[in-house]
């Protein structure tokens, strides 16, 4: 990627999770949107995994697929993808509907306190790189 | 897709259950309606809602894998409720049967005043997502006054 010579891992890792964040507050707007929805079931955004095992694997020496058949590789940082479950639950209403309004109100919460955390720490990141030109034309 | 999205579909859910909470002012305002135009004593009224897989112009090929569709949700119909006339013995009024008996509308206060505090919260909770989305849009616009 041309960027990363402005912008190093952490930024890209930030600029990911940002990403995923926003796609798991869609979801958790679908979810409390439907909370009377007879039969709707809850969604449930994961990534958390895929992320940890890219991390890890950025530290290593990457594998290259060369050939179609191979088994894929573990992914990058950038070509994790959310996935979305929905869920079965047995405290689901005589409606059927599985969504649990305690849970999506402290998921989206949580979702958007780390969210903000990532805001910030790429806007740390980025008064950084300012500091380091400005100062350098100095 | 993302925060636009997060943004319709909290309008969306606001907009259904304001719906809701007409129809039931509409119960309840009817509580002694013993006549209609269609005849007869106010039926109690009921939404239905249904969850929408959103629309998106722009890339709507990359939205058509089933699971990974956004919902929304839309106020389908209003629907009557099928359960009996309340009837009351007053051979005094005007619209009551011969044998003396007032059909009343099938409508229970106190279910009407539960389902408004239920249509109520649902309103704030969608309210409080909306504001969430708009709090990280914010955050994240301040990126830029770097």
């Amino acid at each position: 990627m041309t960027v990363n010579r402005l912008f190093d891992n952490t930024t890209n890792l930030l600029a990911k999770v940002m990403a995923l964040r926003a796609r798991k507050a869609e979801v958790i707007s679908s979810n409390i949107a439907n909370i009377d929805t007879p039969g709707y079931k809850a969604r449930q955004v994961t990534f958390m995994d895929q992320l940890q095992d890219a991390l890890v694997e950025s530290d290593r020496l990457p594998l290259v697929k060369t050939h179609k058949v191979h088994l894929p590789v573990s992914r990058t940082i950038t070509e994790i993808e959310s996935s979305i479950q929905a869920q079965e639950s047995s405290l689901a209403g005589f409606d059927r509907n599985t969504v649990d309004l305690d849970h999506e109100m402290a998921a989206l919460a949580e979702n958007s306190l780390n969210y903000n955390a990532a805001v910030q720490m790429l806007h740390k990141k980025l008064n950084i790189l300012k500091n380091a030109i400005v100062e350098g034309g100095k | 897709m993302g925060f636009q999205t997060s943004l319709r579909i909290s309008a969306a859910g606001m907009s259904a259950q304001r719906h809701r909470l007409n129809v039931i002012a509409s119960n309840l305002a009817n509580l002694q309606t013993t006549r209609t135009p269609e005849g007869g004593p106010y039926q109690r009224k009921d939404v239905v809602f249904q969850a929408k897989p959103m629309v998106d112009s722009r890339n709507e090929s990359l939205m058509e894998s089933g699971q990974q569709k956004t919902l929304s949700v839309e106020m389908v119909k209003v629907i009557a409720d099928s359960r009996p006339p309340i009837m009351k013995y007053q051979p005094e009024h005007p619209d009551a049967d011969p044998q003396g008996y007032v059909a009343y509308p099938n409508v229970n206060a106190i279910e009407e005043m539960v389902n408004m505090l239920s249509a109520t919260r649902s309103y704030e909770a969608n309210l409080t997502m909306m504001k969430t989305t708009k709090d990280m849009v914010n955050k994240t616009i301040e990126i830029l006054k770097v």
